[in-house]
């Protein structure tokens, strides 16, 4: 495996991104630009001067993020560069406390990175303040936790239109509706989080990521709190949801049957990412207990 | 900028998070009711007293204004130039010494003695046991012994002191008298102030009897004047005149008068709106102190607020960081969570309010035994008001702090699984935020008890009624402590 060189990372994970192969930093620029140019028509309306890509819909370039704690400095993220294409399937794998958490952060602009550039659905996440992120979040990204999050105090259908409400949708409990009908929970539409198994909790979860059709789904473990089965059935809904949307899907998971459903596997390791193979030992023998040194807690 | 549609689906958020977790709010909600309550219940018996100073302003007065005569027989001019421009009852009030003659023995005490002509009293009534119209009660008429004598009213203290009941003679002065009844009631003793002894009511005819109108003795000589209302006809008798009275200005008037036309008679004449002084300084001291007290709770509650608001808080942690990851703005977060504060804290107000404002037809029995004035039981919205803002600007000003703190959750920590709270403190904007509502308070409790306490002269007491918060003032001019 290669490590991509911050000034080039973009260039060379989207001439990787499709095949899932990881890319030399020798690529040239002419090559990357006419592989491009016919797969994707919609430019970045205000590319960053690093990166000068179109179209990926995720473009993480030369991402440090450092953390300033009691026993001193933490390198938490020590020059992440990844490029995702529109309607690709990623799944992020790595030990934990590698960052693979921070990264998914970072794409979400929920966390700020020290140094380097961010750009998510054509918008630069570094210019952006709090309250046009959440903008950004509502209308372009769907967020699934580990641990569901949905509000304990909204019923299922509530919790699913919330994006649509923060976006004034007219529509927003009838979307919601047929998200929630999508994952088969239309009948539990007015049933509280409290009241519904952690399985469909999880599900109502995925009404409320896909119901405004964002762009990208990021998804943080999402089976990881769920027994074998029932996070089969979230992940079948997950995929087959994605995929009638044509929706970017970003997955951290430690479950290796999970990664090789994504059409591209990345390693994140010591706070750096690394093209993996789908039948790359890294990927498929997953020692994800192990810590590394220098880590914040899981990342 | 928040917008309207913003705020709309804050409030609609706000109502769905109210649905549970109210018990953590419990404790919120009792420190706003009993302030608020107390600041309320003050106010508004206070409000109820004055109030019902201002309606029985005349009767406790005696008439729509007073005159102190300098001497003891004023002059034929003076009880004329009175006289062309309303009825006049004149009123003569000493101490003397009354003894009985009872069988069970002789005794003696000192008594008030009040001399009232025919047109006593002006406004309001006399109340008699047994229930007798006053001018029969003090005309003369036989005694036990058959004798003819004046009669007297007096206080059914001086029965009991004599072992004497109705019907039997007790001698002032020179002069015997026969008890027409006993005096239950007698609308102007609010102004008589304190007394020596039990009252002893006579006609004037029977006090110039007990030979004690003598030059030198002490006693308080005035009128009581009542003036036409606006349909009534100077010299009218006071039971044909129409209920209406002559209005404020009308009095004024009528005294700035008085004092022009006899500059050098040494008679002191005040309206009927100047009638019970006394009575309003207490309460003004008074309902400061209960004031500062009801405040002090309710600042003291603040914190119990702060920390109820904390708790309530803490406990919605995930759920604000949720909806800052779904796309929830900070301007709607950290109103959806204001209004839930807002519609508690409101619930703990008007609770406060509406228990407060009942509390003067509650007391109203308590009071007229404690005050001789009836307390004026309706509703009044000055003080509630005043106890509401008073309310609103503690909930704000204590709840400000941990809700900009809860507001500035970092929604990346939902995926650590656990929430941490809003950093290390508040932004300066957030902490000039919750410099303004203290501030705020500040300014309310200083314009409120400021506006009533002690010296309030040299306050903005005007700018207060103009406000439409304070206390009305009863005068125009400082008053002496």
């Amino acid at each position: 495996m290669l490590e991509l060189p911050p000034s080039f990372a973009a260039r060379a994970d989207v001439a990787g991104a499709s095949t899932g192969r990881a890319h030399s930093a020798s690529a040239n620029e002419s090559d990357r630009t006419s592989h491009r140019a016919g797969a994707r028509a919609r430019p970045l309306p205000q590319p960053p001067k690093v990166i000068r890509v179109t179209d990926p819909i995720i473009v993480l370039s030369d991402i440090h993020l450092n953390l300033v704690g009691g026993s001193g400095q933490v390198n938490i993220l020590r020059g992440v560069n990844l490029s995702v294409d529109a309607g690709e399937t990623v799944a992020i794998v790595g030990p934990s406390g590698s960052g693979k958490t921070t990264t998914l952060m970072i794409m979400a602009g929920l966390e700020r990175p020290s140094s380097g550039a961010v750009q998510v659905a054509g918008h630069d996440l570094n210019a952006m303040d709090e309250d046009a992120l959440a903008r950004f979040r509502r209308a372009h990204l769907g967020i699934v936790f580990q641990s569901f999050h949905l509000v304990p105090t909204m019923t299922a259908l509530e919790n699913a239109a919330l994006p649509l409400e923060f976006s004034h949708a007219p529509d927003a409990r009838d979307r919601a509706l047929a998200a929630l009908a999508a994952v088969g929970l239309e009948g539990r539409a007015r049933h509280y989080p409290a009241e519904l198994s952690g399985g469909e909790q999880q599900r109502v979860a995925l009404a409320r990521a896909f119901a405004s059709a964002p762009r990208v789904i990021l998804a943080d473990e999402p089976t990881g709190n769920l027994d074998t089965e029932t996070g089969r059935r979230v992940i079948e809904h997950l995929f087959r949801l994605r995929e009638e949307q044509a929706t970017t899907l970003v997955l951290i998971t430690h479950d290796r049957e999970l990664a090789a459903q994504c059409g591209r596997q990345v390693r994140m390791e010591d706070g750096r990412l690394r093209e993996d193979g789908a039948a790359v030992p890294g990927v498929t023998g997953v020692p994800d207990s192990s810590g590394t040194p220098g880590d914040a807690g899981r990342a | 900028m928040i917008t309207a549609r913003d705020l709309g689906l804050a409030f609609r958020l706000a109502l769905r998070e109210l649905r549970s977790g109210q018990r953590r709010l419990a404790v919120f909600l009792g420190c706003m009711f009993l302030g608020v309550f107390a600041i309320a219940a003050v106010g508004s018996v206070s409000e109820a007293v004055r109030a019902g100073l201002a309606r029985d302003a005349r009767a406790l007065l005696g008439g729509d204004a007073s005159v102190e005569f300098a001497t003891q027989q004023p002059s034929d001019d003076e009880l004329a130039w009175l006289s062309a421009r309303g009825t006049v009852s004149r009123v003569i009030s000493l101490r003397g010494m009354a003894r009985s003659a009872a069988p069970t023995g002789e005794d003696t005490a000192m008594v008030a003695l009040k001399g009232v002509d025919g047109a006593y009293p002006l406004y309001g009534a006399v109340t008699l046991d047994p229930p007798l119209p006053l001018a029969t009660a003090l005309g003369d008429g036989p005694a036990g012994d058959g004798a003819p004598l004046p009669g007297v009213v007096v206080d059914p203290l001086l029965l009991e002191r004599f072992g004497v009941r109705v019907g039997d003679v007790i001698t002032v002065g020179t002069q015997r008298f026969r008890i027409a009844a006993a005096l239950l009631g007698e609308p102007d003793r609010v102004v008589q102030g304190i007394t020596y002894g039990p009252r002893v009511l006579m006609s004037l005819q029977g006090l110039d009897r007990t030979g004690l109108l003598v030059p030198g003795t002490l006693l308080t000589s005035g009128a009581r004047v009542r003036l036409p209302g606006p349909a009534a006809t100077p010299g009218a008798s006071p039971s044909s005149a129409p209920l209406r009275s002559a209005d404020e200005a009308t009095v004024t008037a009528f005294v700035e008068a008085a004092r022009m036309a006899f500059p050098d008679a040494g008679w002191r004449v005040e309206s009927y709106s100047r009638a019970v002084p006394r009575i309003r300084n207490l309460l003004d001291r008074v309902d400061t102190d209960l004031m500062l007290i009801g405040i002090a709770a309710l600042l003291v509650g603040g914190l119990g607020i702060a920390e109820a608001v904390r708790g309530y808080l803490a406990s919605r942690m995930a759920s604000i960081a949720t909806l800052k990851c779904v796309g929830g703005g900070v301007a709607t977060v950290l109103w959806t969570y204001l209004f839930q504060i807002l519609l508690i804290g409101g619930a703990g107000i008007a609770a406060g309010c509406a228990l407060g404002a009942a509390v003067p037809p509650l007391a109203a029995g308590l009071t007229g035994q404690l005050i001789p004035v009836q307390l004026d039981a309706s509703v009044h919205a000055a003080p509630l008001l005043r106890a509401a803002l008073l309310g609103l600007a503690i909930l704000l000003a204590f709840s400000l702090r941990p809700l900009l703190l809860a507001g500035a959750v970092r929604p990346a920590t939902l995926f650590r699984g656990y929430v941490a709270g809003g950093g290390n403190g508040l932004t300066p904007a957030g902490r000039a935020l919750v410099g303004l509502g203290f501030a705020v308070l500040a300014g309310l409790v200083w314009l409120f008890t400021g506006a009533c306490g002690p010296g309030r002269a040299a306050r903005p007491t005007r700018a207060i009624p103009a406000c439409g918060w304070g206390w009305r003032p009863s005068t125009g001019r400082a008053r002496p402590r």
